[in-house]
């Protein structure tokens, strides 16, 4: 079929599943938007591109199916790569379309060239360079293939502009393909299982620590039943939160530098540890000296190169967690001596005191009022920072995929655009956003976005007037000298919001909070909640950098 | 052969943005490439880079993992150690005649001008180095390195495409 390669493009997203596609135009796409015209699929303007991308990580995050983005060459481009780099990092299946300037043109520093393939080298999963029409079906089918199977990630395809204009023939047939299914990996009994099987059922203090590969697999119920057959408590990552009920009785929450102490001193105790679909990052392990040395340590993870690389495991399986699990969950077992449960739920009780400072409007206060008033099947985007660590610690995330953050990388400025696709990605339904003051001002233009789609989104900021993660640590490490983190910023959210067209409220009290919320359930639309919170109000249980996770500081004070 | 070097046998298509993703891999993982060779295969498409960095066992397992993991990469073998026989090459020229050169030298004489010698010498690294270190003392005016070329002692242990 004759056509030009924009629009084979438009019909190549189509043909891989595409949906949505969040992108900004700009000259070196100009033939690929004027395509999009009759497309099948919904492309939502942003108002930058990082948020694009964000917007697509959102998406791909809550549906399961890779995000996909478009923007133009040079800044386009370069504005992406923190984006790409929060999705490379979090193993987010992503597909980017880029525009680049045109073939005759590349290598002369033209106008808005920029390097794509190179810049983008290290922060992607593959990236393709369109050099003609013939193969272009098969690129994106690659492209989307690539971005979803094993361990998901961004991948690039750069398109020159004058290959858009030109006509080609898309061959028939090449559309109507299936989309690119996840093919998980070999299943069944290997003998590697086996042993972690033998080593389960051997276990006195058996536990899962659980990271976000469990939901990538969406092996959710396999771990649920695993972890009631084995009555092995569950502790998550940070990404892996979701991908365990936040209520069951054998949850422990998250683990690590800001986990609850029920994870770390079960992780510190436990005689063998299952740790699946986690790439064991420092924020999540503490001092890896120290780490699981009381126990056998079984990696199972899809990613070879993951086996071995922070942790050296008594048993490394390179497997799909789904299928791992499965299998371990079909083999019969032993009943179990309750008292390791029954200890790990001593600690919980132990500790069940938030480390809060006393008296005042506290941000884990805060975050359990808006979780209970909301359903728990709408997703939580969270930023980065303090803000961040209080959501992972009072938002307990029940289902899979309704807890998003940028773990690995730390991308403030991530939440906004995020719940933007996250929202989409669930019909245009409900998302919370708790963001912090310094994170939300980064990506801030994107309340247009959530305007003109009016996108049921539900912002609520942390508002603490500073960098409030680098001042605790200031605080704590570098005797109180606050050094470009304490802001004083007068800016008037409330007014913020109504310059964009957006409901908004401010409140610093528990009460005000309330009256808030209830007046936040009737708004169809996008809106914005402040909450006035103490500057000095710190995140704790924390783990020193460097410290056993068994060694953490409960309460302010603490040393 | 030094055995805290490894050597890997990378098969990979044949593109410069291969060359890129490959060796921006072994950048990022920290690896320090200290000889690299690339051709071209049997297999039109394919072609062979070895690749030396020093490293022990577990850094030349990480290197392998994380190699496969680049999409252009067809296949990664380990080549180091007994079952593999390698070969060095280099290129020196020296301001003297090739007869003032000792005989028990394994070196080629390439071409030979009124001012100078161009020679080949070809081996194990050993070989290798103890020429251009025995031509030292004839006023090395250029010397050029290249290598390993890696083949297994028996066949069917790995290469070749």
């Amino acid at each position: 079929m004759r056509m030009t390669g924009a629009e084979m493009v438009v019909r190549l997203l189509e043909a891989n599943g595409a949906t949505h596609v969040f992108g900004i135009p700009g000259g070196s796409v100009i033939p690929l938007y004027d395509a999009f015209s009759d497309a099948r699929f919904t492309h939502l303007l942003m108002r930058h591109e990082q948020a694009a991308v964000h917007a697509a990580d959102g998406f791909a995050r809550v549906s399961g199916r890779p995000g996909v983005c478009v923007c133009t060459a040079g800044p386009g481009f370069t504005n992406c790569l923190t984006g790409l780099a929060t999705a490379f990092a979090d193993s987010v299946p992503l597909v980017l379309v880029c525009g680049q300037v045109a073939t005759s043109l590349i290598g002369t520093d033209a106008f808005q060239e920029a390097d794509v393939f190179g810049g983008s080298l290290s922060v992607v999963k593959h990236s393709f360079m369109v050099r003609d029409l013939a193969g272009l079906a098969r690129t994106f089918r690659s492209a989307f293939g690539i971005a979803g199977e094993g361990r998901p990630g961004p991948v690039l395809i750069e398109i020159p502009v004058d290959l858009q204009r030109e006509v080609g023939d898309l061959p028939s047939g090449t559309t109507d393909g299936e989309c690119p299914v996840r093919v998980s990996g070999r299943g069944g009994a290997t003998p590697e299982l086996r042993e972690a099987l033998r080593l389960l059922d051997a276990a006195e203090r058996p536990m899962f620590l659980a990271g976000g590969g469990v939901m990538i697999s969406r092996a959710s119920e396999a771990l649920l039943s695993c972890a009631e057959r084995f009555q092995a408590p569950v502790a998550t990552t940070l990404l892996g939160k979701g991908s365990f009920p936040g209520s069951h009785p054998l949850s422990l929450g998250m683990a690590g530098m800001h986990g609850t102490p029920q994870a770390n001193l079960a992780l510190s105790e436990a005689d063998v540890i299952l740790a699946v679909g986690t790439r064991f990052s420092d924020r999540t392990t503490g001092n890896t000296g120290f780490f699981g040395k009381a126990a056998a340590v079984i990696h199972i993870d899809i990613d070879a190169s993951e086996i071995g690389k922070v942790v050296a495991p008594s048993l490394g399986i390179v497997a799909d967690a789904g299928d791992a699990l499965r299998f371990l969950n079909e083999c019969p077992g032993r009943r179990r001596d309750p008292s390791w449960v029954a200890r790990t739920r001593e600690w919980r009780a132990r500790y069940a005191a938030p480390g809060m400072m006393q008296g005042g409007f506290h941000p884990g206060d805060i975050v359990r009022r808006i979780r209970n008033a909301f359903d728990d099947v709408v997703p939580l985007v969270a930023d980065v920072g303090q803000n961040q660590m209080w959501a992972a610690q009072h938002w307990s995330a029940e289902h899979p995929g309704t807890f998003l953050t940028s773990g690995g990388l730390g991308t403030m400025g991530y939440a906004l655009p995020a719940a933007v696709g996250a929202s989409f990605a669930a019909g245009l339904s409900p998302v919370v956003c708790v963001a912090g003051d310094g994170g939300f001002l980064m990506n801030v233009q994107e309340l247009d976005t959530c305007v003109r789609y009016a996108v049921p989104i539900r912002i609520f900021i942390l508002n603490n007037g500073c960098l409030g993660m680098v001042r605790q640590w200031q605080e704590l490490f570098r005797d109180g000298r606050y050094s470009q983190t304490v802001t004083g910023s007068p800016c008037d959210y409330v007014r913020l919001a109504g310059a964009f067209g957006i409901p908004g409220f401010s409140c610093s009290s528990l009460e005000g909070l309330d009256s808030v919320l209830s007046e936040v359930a009737s708004v169809e639309g996008p809106v914005l909640v402040e909450c006035r919170i103490a500057q000095e109000e710190n995140v704790f249980p924390m783990v020193p950098p460097g410290g056993a996770l068994g060694d953490f500081l409960f309460r302010a004070g603490d040393a | 052969m030094n055995v805290s070097e490894k050597r890997l046998s990378v098969l990979a298509a044949d593109s410069p943005e291969a060359f890129l993703r490959l060796t921006g891999v072994m950048a990022r993982r920290g690896f320090r490439l200290r000889g690299m060779s690339l051709a071209k295969t049997m297999h039109p498409g394919v072609v062979r880079y070895t690749l030396v960095f020093p490293g022990d066992d577990g850094a030349a397992e990480r290197a392998v993992l994380n190699l496969r993991k680049v999409v252009d990469v067809l296949r990664v073998e380990d080549v180091s150690g007994e079952a593999f026989r390698e070969r060095w090459v280099a290129l020196i020229r020296c301001a003297c005649r090739a007869c003032d050169v000792p005989e028990t030298l394994p070196l080629r004489v390439l071409e030979e001008d009124a001012d100078s010698v161009l020679f080949e010498a070809s081996g194990d690294r050993e070989t290798v180095e103890s020429c251009i270190s025995a031509m030292a003392s004839f006023g090395i005016g250029d010397v050029i390195r290249g290598g390993p070329f890696v083949m297994p002692l028996a066949p069917g242990t790995e290469p070749p495409v």
